[in-house]
């Protein structure tokens, strides 16, 4: 099972952090969103602290230059 | 089999034209030269030679690509356009599109051309601009794998946003390789899957070490590339072509970085900021209740025929609650004590010290809070939370 992504994370939060402050909720759901919203807001943390830039090279022949304007056209339009 | 005969004059001419225009070389020219015999037609073309010691050559130039300056006699000039055959008269022409005093220099008028053809064709559009994402995931990169600009991109990812992955699509930035290698390496990263967005840049230098970023070919890789696209090329004050076509323009690769991806310091205290929030929209939860339990009290108070009895009553319950309630409500001061250790710097447990309390209903499993009087009937039993603990109530 693929990790929750912080975007993923972020957005949860957001929504539980919103439906707490529109208030109107009973007191057990709003004790409910806090304790999930915390566990989010620690795990959104971790994953602040533990982060690592990653720079990957991508292959190809860095001569590979000699190629006509449509061929760059060709290639986004094969793609959609 | 038909009579071998000689060529009709149209169809030399025609086969000259046919082979003049399918030339590259000849149909994408600049030419600098002096302006002679000019005329203006009655529909308003502008008809002249381009001349030098030694040659001329007939030139056009159609009436939608005027100049912004007044075409004369002895004028100096640089000029782009194509060459082609006047049939009627089998003279050689040369179609311009596109003229300007010889003063504003080669790389200046280049620039100016393509500029206004590709706006006029809708590249610079800002109607089209995508929107970059919130969050980045894998950031393209083209650069150079031994400039500046790589070394400053990284060093402000990892410093600013370090959950990415950089996928580094290696070109030369400099030299007459440079923009078909822009371009192509442009076209290798559109093949990633999952992009988020690219980012293209340069470090700084002359207005010739930058000249790939003014390419039509990069301009237009960057235009039908398939995320959002940050330029960086050079320093604040050099604009290229490939900043006009960018969904975003930064001033320099460090700020193309800047630009591209959010601030985990600034999101941390966003996260903790939404943190007090939340507590803090408990803690008024909190208070409310509190002061529900009060009215309920009142009430109790009021309608009760022997309030005196009720407090001996309340009393007995306290002393109840010293001996068994610890055990009993364990489970619910846990939780309610994890919740007020998480807001401390809030401090919620002020509430209760105030001499508010939480008045739940007994029952298996959830204990509904008493929030109104109307949900209490005579012979109920009541937890009360308060400050230091929690005993049990009944209401008579």
């Amino acid at each position: 099972m693929a990790e929750p992504t912080f975007e993923a994370l972020y957005a949860a939060l957001e929504d539980k952090a919103r439906k707490l402050e529109q208030g109107n909720l009973p007191l057990e759901e709003s004790l409910r969103l806090y304790e999930e919203g915390a566990k989010l807001v620690d795990q959104l943390r971790v994953i602040l602290e533990k982060a690592e830039l990653q720079v990957k090279t991508l292959q190809g022949r860095i001569e590979e230059s000699e190629f006509e304007l449509r061929e760059v056209e060709a290639a986004y339009e094969s793609d959609e | 089999m038909t009579t071998p005969s000689a060529l009709s004059v149209s169809a030399v001419v025609s086969f000259l034209r046919e082979v003049l225009e399918s030339n590259e070389f000849f149909s994408d020219l600049w030419i600098q030269g002096e302006v002679s015999n000019y005329t203006r037609s009655q529909v308003g073309h502008r008809y002249f030679s381009l001349k030098d010691a030694s040659a001329a050559l007939r030139t056009v130039l159609f009436r939608d690509n005027m100049p912004g300056f007044q075409l004369k006699d002895g004028e100096r000039v640089i000029a782009h356009g194509r060459i082609t055959v006047y049939p009627q008269r089998g003279e050689l022409q040369f179609v311009a599109d596109f003229v300007r005093p010889e003063g504003v220099g080669y790389l200046a008028a280049k620039f100016e051309e393509l500029r206004l053809r590709l706006d006029e064709e809708g590249l610079f559009d800002p109607a089209r601009k995508r929107p970059l994402p919130r969050f980045p995931r894998r950031i393209g990169l083209v650069t150079s794998p031994t400039g500046a600009a790589l070394q400053d991109i990284r060093n402000v990812l990892a410093r600013r946003w370090p959950l990415a992955t950089v996928l580094l699509s290696p070109a030369l930035v400099q030299g007459d390789q440079a923009a078909g290698q822009v371009a192509a390496a442009l076209r290798r990263l559109a093949k990633e899957p999952d992009l988020d967005l690219a980012i293209v840049a340069r470090g700084g230098g002359s207005v010739e070490d930058l000249w790939a970023f003014n390419d039509e070919r990069v301009a237009r890789a960057i235009y039908g590339f398939p995320a959002p696209v940050v330029s960086g090329v050079g320093h604040e004050t050099d604009v290229t072509i490939a900043d006009l076509v960018a969904d975003l323009r930064a001033p320099t690769p460090s700020a193309a970085a800047e630009r591209a991806a959010p601030d985990i310091a600034q999101l941390d205290r966003a996260i903790r900021l939404t943190d007090r929030q939340m507590a803090s929209a408990v803690r008024a939860l909190l208070a409310q209740a509190a002061g529900n339990v009060e009215s309920v009290l009142r009430r109790l108070q009021h309608s009760s025929p022997k309030p005196a009895e009720l407090d001996a009553k309340v009393g007995e319950l306290v002393r109840e609650m010293q001996t068994g309630l610890e055990r009993r409500c364990a489970t619910d001061r846990a939780r309610f004590e994890n919740v007020a250790a998480r807001i401390d710097s809030l401090d919620p447990m002020a509430t209760l010290a105030r001499g508010f309390a939480i008045v739940q209903k007994e029952g298996t499993g959830k204990k509904p809070v008493v929030n109104s009087a109307r949900k209490v009937k005579p012979g109920d039993r009541l937890s009360v939370s308060v400050a230091d603990g929690a005993f049990w109530a009944e209401v008579s």
